[in-house]
């Protein structure tokens, strides 16, 4: 292994990665601090200018932003309470209050630093668990493959939204957009309703791009968001590095932090949002004084930063060991993987080895530079905040329209994307999640080919599933969590029978 | 608002399942092109259904729907727009549309100043030019500025 991780560090290490890392390291940051533009989004929108990159580069840049963006809503989450991104959200509670004490710098500081440590130990987990899993992951055939993507779809929709009713209607809607165009076994046509151009079926960037990009401009546009930037005055640190106490009072949540969120990104369904939530939970249960929490204290910004970079690194596991996101930014990271022709699973250690160890090893050389970029550059993140939305919509229009034309030279990938820019306004409006739909449809061939794979080798019999012992494991974790809510309401009726009873 | 998006789902689902029954369901060897499909169809149909009763059994009420906001006509112009930058992309050329609809929304429909206008035009031109026609080879289309541009 150690060959392996040199070898994955002389090639992370090249000036051309390090080049891509800044990149993608930069515009992550950059986009965590905007509100309203997310990861998903700029992976999409970036997702185009990686098609003449090799696929280890392209990669390295497009995981950059997904780390960096963790960082960059932290800026905006502890200087105006404004989450720049979903796994920031908790980091306002004590963040901001922080800020309003005079204690910003500290704030922004441990939250970098924590940040650092937590996505290092992360990337190491990700060396020491990837391959035996790789290896365990060898073993599975299309029935396992099959229950493990449908146990993954159900855990996405039900611990990542308000509505699992509505999430689940989504995904099943992403799962049917993935069968337009030709039929993975058989080459036939399918809901492509005569058109020339569904025939190669719908690509994931103009849908991608539509959904979040031009749908988020469309929201914008509409009225929801206030016309100015959202600093109109400036913004002064003082006193950057926290005290020795504070230092003292971030060491225990980091630690914690740091093994919770790896585990949790593993998880489908997982990664930072989940890890930052269930940190600010732990920090909170285990304090000597919970009452604090919430005025300002340095292990309620601490803990959940360093959740949620560390579930960053975990969420790549499933995606290189097993070949299946279970976000929708790695989903959208597998879509660049075999848009270069390279297919993540438990092959990619045997087949191109280069291509895992150079990103895993270019996760150090990235967070390095965020945490050196973080610090001083501060103040130069914050002016793009000054953008006023009537000259950042029309701008990001315009990387949409270039990125969906690059795809194939082809005009109607930009009207294609434009009709779900429209549908992604929709959702919102109506209140439904696109992550979902983008995971389904990524997921969407691989799961009806093992599906079909699956019940081709039992002749038809549904009772391959059950009785291969993984396949059912991961079923049942799938129907627990389908039947969850309907379970809690029941056994919440029996405890409230049973204390009347009393 | 759950009965119209129930409703347009429902419909969606009709369609699908009528369109999986036009292909074979099961062949000789286990499940054809239709059967995912079709699968899907029936899911979609019956959650749907569910989104629509689950509205009833809330009491939600069939008011009067205002989707869009405040500023409908700013909506709309930018969504023809942007349809209109896929339509006419290739007949006027990449750099004439970006012109064109940078000086549109940011002049008349933001209301920004010519100042501000023209130059987030240049530079979003040269932005586009250097980054993706020299950088990353790119081929934007020409249009009647085809004479303008060396080939490589």
């Amino acid at each position: 292994m150690l060959d392996s991780i040199l070898t994955g560090f002389s090639i992370s290490l090249s000036l051309n990665n390090i080049f891509y890392a800044l990149i993608g390291t930069i515009v992550g940051t950059v986009v965590g601090i905007l509100p309203g533009l997310g990861p998903g989004a700029t992976i999409a929108l970036l997702l185009p200018l990686t098609f003449k990159l090799n696929v280890t580069s392209a990669i390295i840049m497009l995981a950059g932003i997904y780390y960096g963006v963790a960082y960059g809503g932290t800026l905006t989450s502890v200087l105006m309470n404004i989450p720049g991104e979903s796994c920031t959200v908790v980091t306002c509670i004590d963040g901001y209050q922080m800020a309003k004490k005079g204690r910003a710098g500290a704030a922004l500081s441990i939250a970098a630093i924590g940040s650092f440590i937590g996505s290092t130990v992360g990337v190491i987990g990700i060396m020491l668990v990837a391959p035996p899993l790789a290896s365990i992951a060898l073993t599975f055939g299309a029935a396992e493959y099959t229950s493990l993507m449908i146990a993954g779809l159900t855990l996405v929709t039900y611990l990542s939204s308000k509505s699992p009713l509505k999430s689940i209607t989504m995904a099943a809607v992403g799962l049917i957009l993935g069968c337009v165009g030709l039929d993975p076994i058989e080459g036939n046509e399918r809901l492509t309703f005569g058109s020339v151009t569904l025939l190669d079926g719908i690509n994931i960037v103009p849908l991608a791009m539509g959904l979040f990009g031009i749908g988020e401009v469309l929201t914008m546009v509409e009225g929801s968001v206030e016309e100015t930037g959202l600093v109109q005055s400036s913004v002064k640190l003082r006193n950057l590095l926290p005290t020795r106490q504070e230092w003292k009072d971030s060491i225990g949540p980091i630690c914690r932090a740091t093994p919770l969120g790896f585990f949790l990104g593993i998880l489908p369904g997982g990664g930072a949002n989940l890890a930052s939530f269930i940190s600010y939970g732990l920090e909170k249960r285990v304090s000597k004084h919970p009452e604090k929490f919430g005025t300002g204290i340095i292990e309620g910004v601490a803990g959940p930063e360093t959740a949620n970079n560390s579930g960053t690194a975990g969420a790549f596991i499933p995606l290189l060991t097993l070949g299946l996101p279970f976000n929708v930014i790695t989903a959208l990271l597998l879509a660049a993987f075999m848009v270069h022709g390279v297919t993540p699973g438990p092959m990619i250690l045997k087949k191109s080895p280069e291509v895992f160890w150079g990103v895993v090893t270019s996760m150090y050389v990235g967070n390095f530079m965020l945490l050196v970029l973080n610090l001083p550059l501060i103040g130069l993140f914050i002016n793009i905040l000054r953008i006023p939305y009537p000259i950042l919509s029309p701008l990001i229009g315009v990387i949409c329209f270039i990125g969906a034309f690059s795809l194939s030279n082809n005009a109607m990938d930009i009207v294609v994307m434009v009709f779900f820019g429209l549908l992604g306004y929709l959702m919102r409006k109506f209140e439904y999640d696109a992550a979902p739909l983008i995971l389904a449809y990524v997921l969407g061939p691989m799961l009806e080919r093992s599906l079909r794979q699956a019940l081709m080798y039992s002749n038809g019999s549904l009772g391959i599933f059950i009785t291969r012992p993984i396949s059912a494991v991961l079923l049942s974790i799938a129907l627990l969590s389908i039947l969850s809510p309907v379970l809690k309401m029941a056994f919440q009726n029996i405890k409230k029978t049973l204390s009347h009873r009393a | 608002m759950d009965y119209i998006s129930g409703g347009a789902l429902f419909l969606f689902a009709l369609l699908l399942f009528f369109q999986a029954r036009t292909l074979t369901i099961w062949g000789e060897f286990g499940p054809s092109s239709g059967f995912f499909p079709l699968i899907l169809a029936l899911l979609l149909g019956l959650l749907s259904l569910a989104i629509i009763i689950r509205a009833w059994l809330q009491n939600h009420s069939i008011q009067k729907i205002k989707i869009l906001g405040p500023k409908k006509r700013k909506f709309f112009l930018y969504l023809a727009l942007f349809f209109a930058f896929g339509f006419f992309l290739k007949t006027i050329g990449y750099f004439l549309m970006l012109v064109a609809f940078l000086a549109f929304i940011l002049k008349f429909v933001e209301k920004q100043s010519w100042k501000t206008t023209l130059g987030i035009i240049a530079i979003s031109a040269a932005v586009s030019y250097f980054l993706f026609v020299n950088f990353l080879s790119v081929p934007l289309p020409e249009g009647p500025l085809s004479l303008l541009f060396v080939p490589k």
